[in-house]
């Protein structure tokens, strides 16, 4: 279970987090959503051990972030919105390059195997010459070679078809539901969020998106925010 | 680490076409630059025609004296030839070799042994000349030796036979031993002395030493783009950090580097035909050492590729002027002596390891990466 109390950012005197406290269970497929600015990313980055907070506690399966960032990491996955992959490499040598630094260790049929399974199938394919969708799918796979309890991920799915949109959704439900993981992510399609989420945090003073999913019948609740 | 060199084999193995060329890019340079400026030499020197009359000993050995005079271009033919083309002003001058020089030489006679021809125009520069009498006047002056002491032995009844040959040889020796053709200048109020430890103008190893830098700091823009900053979140989430990543790679890239530097030097002392000693090899290996050092830390500072393309570009050429590659730094040196220490290139020239750079890049490459380093997690 991931654990968040209390959490605070501040960036000299502007306050970007403010009470946040939540809680995600094994299985579940969580939504985080939010106007432009409420601090979405930066509690990402904060789960994700990119950035510190200035004040507040996490805790992941019984095990507090603070003095044990590096320990922490190798049970976190995380997917920034930035494509963080080789452009120049194909799908095969960006699996291969980060599976030899990865603590857990996979053959090459595994990597392949992983990349299948989110129908990412261009396993020879240089990067660049990718559509949007399977690069957001090939920045998704890197982040689970590692097997992490816990998927933090920075709008997936943005700028990329309805079709891949669907099966990056589809394959968060499933490793949630049959691998037990817990998934975070962020997005500001709500017809997506309202499918596969099973709860949907709200984050920012703004009421529109809670009264907007509320409106749709989606388990949602307001977190502090800023 | 295995992992590490893993990584980097699949990278090379995408990029083995540009790294292959920055390996080959000093040698090529060289060879290209040096070719060039031979070509321009050859071709502004003055033109000389040689006539040899007769092809004795001596009269080759005075050729091959001429031959080492710098500026002036030789050309044997006949008198007729030779003769013709000055004429046409397509030969500044004609030395001829006359018959029956040896046998006057070895007389101690030494007027119109050689007979020169000249024009209006004619510029022979006049270390030709020069050359050519003070041979003429110190082979004679030997043979004239010999003679005298000849005639004291005769004179005393002395039954030994003189060697003729064996004086020359010893005289010769005396020559070199004496070493009159290089003197030590010192003032009487000045602490310095002039060294014979000087470097030429244009030096082969200087040119190869800019290309080198160029191509080494073109090598290591692996640094900056293996660590965007949409790659660097990655590096959170593997077995090794950056920091540890690239210094795996930094001693993987110095074994290269070594190596395609050795090799290098070694191709260019063949194709140049240029004389090193077995110990400008270690120069090199600390030389190349040093650099790639240099390049890392440098490299590791940036963000994007171009300004430290540019920085590189001008780090090398400042290093290389500063070092003595283009123009000889000995007399500011001798006046200042902290001059020398300014770029590894100088130490490179004199064929002398650099261990001031060495370990004062070591110690900037500790702090710098290991105190110092980009961090990942921010406060």
């Amino acid at each position: 279970m991931l654990q968040v109390d209390n959490l605070e950012k501040n960036y000299k005197q502007k306050k970007v987090l403010s009470d946040v406290s939540f809680q995600i269970e094994q299985g579940e497929v969580v939504g985080l959503v939010g106007e432009n600015g409420a601090g979405k990313s930066t509690l990402l980055n904060i789960l994700a051990t990119v950035i510190k907070p200035s004040a507040g506690q996490v805790i992941l399966d019984g095990m507090p972030y603070k003095g044990n960032q590096n320990a922490m990491r190798r049970h976190i996955g995380y997917v920034p919105q930035e494509l963080s992959i080789w452009e120049d490499l194909t799908v095969e040598e960006n699996m291969l390059f980060f599976e030899k630094l990865s603590w857990t260790k996979r053959t090459k049929e595994q990597c392949r195997e992983l990349c299948l399974n989110m129908q990412l199938t261009q396993w020879e394919e240089k990067v660049s010459s990718l559509s949007g969708g399977m690069k957001r799918k090939l920045n998704m796979a890197i982040s689970l070679l590692h097997d992490p309890k816990l998927l933090l991920l920075d709008e997936p799915t943005v700028g990329i078809d309805l079709k891949s949109k669907n099966e990056i959704g589809k394959y968060l439900v499933d490793i949630a539901k049959n691998d037990g993981k817990m998934v975070l992510y962020t997005s500001h399609d709500m017809n997506e969020i309202a499918t596969f989420c099973d709860r949907v945090y709200v984050i920012g003073q703004d009421p529109f998106y809670l009264n907007l999913l509320k409106a749709n019948d989606v388990d949602v609740e307001h977190l502090a925010g800023c | 680490m295995k992992a590490v060199f893993l990584t980097r084999l699949i990278r090379l193995k995408k990029e083995w076409k540009s790294i292959l060329f920055w390996f080959v890019f000093p040698f090529i340079m060289t060879v290209i630059v040096m070719q060039t400026i031979g070509a321009v030499q050859e071709s502004t020197n003055i033109p000389i025609g040689v006539v040899l009359e007769e092809e004795t000993e001596l009269a080759t050995e005075l050729v091959e004296n001429l031959e080492q005079t710098s500026n002036i271009q030789l050309q044997y033919l006949s008198l007729h030839s030779a003769l013709y083309k000055l004429e046409k002003y397509e030969l500044d001058s004609v030395i001829v070799i006359k018959k029956g020089f040896e046998d006057k030489l070895k007389t101690g006679y030494r007027n119109q042994v050689i007979k020169m021809y000249s024009t209006d125009r004619s510029i022979a520069p006049f270390t030709t000349v020069e050359t050519v009498s003070s041979y003429v006047q110190d082979q004679a002056s030997r043979y004239k030796a010999v003679g005298e002491i000849q005639k004291l032995y005769t004179k005393n009844n002395v039954q030994e036979v003189v060697d003729a040959e064996e004086i020359i040889e010893k005289s010769k020796k005396r020559l070199e031993e004496k070493d009159l053709i290089t003197p030590m200048f010192q003032f009487s109020t000045d602490s310095y002395v002039v060294s014979s430890e000087q470097t030429a103008l244009l030096n082969v190893w200087g040119v190869w030493a800019l290309f080198s830098m160029l191509a080494t700091f073109f090598i290591f823009d692996w640094i900056i783009k293996e660590n965007t900053k949409a790659i660097a979140v990655r590096w959170l989430y593997t077995t090794v950090t950056f920091r540890w990543y690239s210094l795996w790679n930094l001693f993987l890239y110095i074994l290269l580097i070594v190596a395609a530097n050795v090799l290098s030097v070694l191709l260019l002392t063949i194709v140049l035909d240029v004389m090193i000693r077995p110990q400008f090899l270690f120069v090199i290996i600390i030389f190349s050492v040093t650099i790639s050092m240099v390049s890392f830390v440098i490299a590791y500072r940036f963000t994007k590729p171009f300004f430290y393309y540019v920085t590189s570009i001008l780090l090398s050429l400042l290093l290389a002027v500063l070092g003595g590659s283009f123009v000889p730094i000995d007399g500011l040196t001798r006046r200042f002596e902290g001059v020398q220490y300014l770029s590894p290139v100088h130490a490179l020239l004199l064929e002398k390891p650099n261990w001031l750079w060495l370990i004062c890049i070591a110690a900037i490459l500790f702090v710098s990466v290991w105190r110092g380093g980009r961090s990942h997690a921010s406060s």
